[in-house]
């Protein structure tokens, strides 16, 4: 076979090999959306008790991370999942959106968590401009910021800009100045939404031991999504370098 | 068995190459070869042959992306965290890296006509003299070779590189080598280890485990995640084959590695006198 005809047939395979995916995929998307419908139809009879399906986790992580990657966000869906946050006792949530439209918009996702919430039950806000949170709450309550690409590569050029007179740093006196930065310990969990799994510039220095997981989308998320995620961060089990 | 391996493919996996071929391929992928001690564990065999074997199986993984057209490839061989295992664990690492790296200086005929040229990120003031010693000879040896590169990192940890980095940043600007405002992220992205080398496309993490562990964290921050189940021992050509296929299918939602710009004739000189110091501090070790 002479080489061009090669090339041809290799490149009609490729089409085929894309085309079948993409018909695979069609297919899952859609059974995806019949096993949720189900779900919903069975739940509406069935109400589920938030508290009793954390209760079979040893772990929970304290930071969770969203990563949204190329998706739009969906306030009401994040604002659910800050709610089901507060209910599994995590304590500080992050949502990072490397295009920004998050940040720009965060009084809108707050005006829906207000809407949502029990007035018992805490959302603290962490802005740019305004960092300290006052302690002092009594009930329930959750660390929230959103972070955009500034905060990712950005964070540690920034710091290293500042350090200087004959600096004499470590790794931990770093690791303690950018927490201080960072204001949230480093994230336990991190989930990323959409098909495309990458970083997408998230903060590098944080990511250390965060153990990273996929959603199809954060769109429509319900609440058993939220519990399988949990229960898969459950099962991680971290050596440390042993 | 050497650092490339040279067993043919069949048909049906010469084929499959040509086809994926056809996608975009990545230009450089980065590993981390988990799996060898619960490999050994599977197959009952010593935890130090587990360990032979996820080198041999990084030979063939090597050869497979020069099938591919992949030019780069950067594994993780150990991590400073590492060294917290038995002595006899490390110990037998550090002997299994030793002779390695013997049999590269050995067979430097082959390396050379391959044109594979191999350098070491990480701390090598952690090493043994002799490792050193070693590690040094191979990296001047075949630093001019432009056509594959392999990056081990070893004695590593992206903390470690990045902390030390930021120093040398620093150290940079008190000395009037630069100035605070050349400090960005293309300038700490050409001071790290991995100095003037692109970032991986792919980041591949096997034996089912769904964190980094300290690894690369700077240089994966745009790279696309391959997480699979199978341990490092028994990957195969159809994992990498499905995680370049992967990566060729959400190609174009991934953000594209750019090159690192040198903004100033004040900054290219500070990198090649970084360059010069590394070269430096190798030949010191011979």
């Amino acid at each position: 076979m002479d080489p061009k005809s090669a090339a041809v047939i290799y490149k009609v395979f490729y089409l085929v090999l894309n085309l079948v995916f993409t018909i695979y995929e069609l297919i899952e998307n859609f059974s995806v959306h019949l096993r949720n419908k189900l779900h919903e139809l069975r739940h509406e009879f069935l109400p589920v008790n938030k508290h009793r399906s954390f209760m079979k986790l040893d772990k929970i992580p304290t930071h969770l991370t969203v990563l949204l990657g190329c998706e739009e966000p969906s306030y009401q869906d994040l604002a659910n999942l800050i709610l089901w946050c507060l209910a599994a006792r995590i304590t500080f949530v992050s949502f990072y959106d490397y295009k920004g439209a998050l940040t720009k918009s965060e009084d809108k996702l707050r005006l829906v968590v207000e809407g949502k919430k029990n007035s018992t039950d805490h959302v603290i806000w962490h802005d740019r401009v305004d960092s300290g949170y006052k302690n002092g709450y009594t009930g329930r309550k959750v660390h929230v910021k959103v972070l955009s690409r500034q905060d990712g590569r950005g964070g540690f050029v920034k710091l290293t800009k500042e350090l200087s007179g004959g600096a004499d740093f470590t790794i931990d006196s770093f690791d303690q100045r950018l927490k201080k930065d960072f204001q949230f310990p480093d994230p336990d969990l991190g989930v990323c939404c959409g098909k495309t799994f990458s970083l997408f510039g998230y903060p590098p220095w944080q990511i250390r031991v965060t153990e990273f997981l996929t959603i199809r989308t954060h769109h429509n998320i319900k609440f058993n999504n939220f519990v399988e995620l949990l229960s898969r961060y459950n099962k991680c089990e971290q050596r440390y370098g042993k | 068995m050497s650092w490339i391996a040279n067993s043919p493919l069949t048909y049906l996996q010469q084929f499959c190459v040509n086809v994926i071929k056809c996608g975009p391929i990545p230009k450089h992928i980065a590993i981390i070869m988990d799996g060898n001690r619960r490999y050994a564990t599977k197959a009952k065999v010593e935890k130090a042959e587990g360990h032979t074997r996820g080198f041999d199986k990084l030979a063939e993984a090597l050869q497979w992306c020069l099938e591919l057209g992949i030019p780069e490839v950067t594994v993780y061989a150990f991590s400073i965290e590492n060294f917290k295992r038995s002595q006899s664990e490390v110990d037998t690492l550090m002997k299994l890296a030793t002779e390695k790296f013997q049999k590269l200086l050995d067979e430097r005929e082959k390396i050379m006509a391959e044109g594979v040229c191999i350098r070491i990120i990480g701390n090598m003031s952690l090493l043994s003299q002799e490792l050193r010693k070693l590690i040094a000879e191979a990296v001047l040896m075949t630093k001019d070779n432009n056509r594959a590169f392999l990056n081990v990192a070893f004695a590593y940890t992206a903390r470690d590189e990045m902390v030390n980095t930021a120093r040398k940043v620093v150290e940079g600007v008190e000395k009037g080598a630069i100035e605070a405002d050349d400090v960005d992220e293309d300038l700490i992205s050409r001071c790290l280890y991995t100095g003037d080398r692109q970032d991986p496309d792919i980041i591949v993490r096997t034996s089912g485990e769904v964190r980094f562990s300290d690894y690369l964290l700077w240089q994966i921050s745009n790279s696309y995640i391959c997480f699979t189940e199978v341990l490092w021992p028994e990957f195969c050509i159809w994992h990498l084959l499905a995680c370049v296929f992967k990566y060729q299918r959400c190609y174009n939602d991934l953000k594209k590695n750019n090159v690192k710009i040198i903004k100033n004739e004040r900054v290219k000189s500070f990198v090649e006198g970084l360059e010069q110091e590394k070269l430096m501090q190798l030949k010191s070790y011979i």
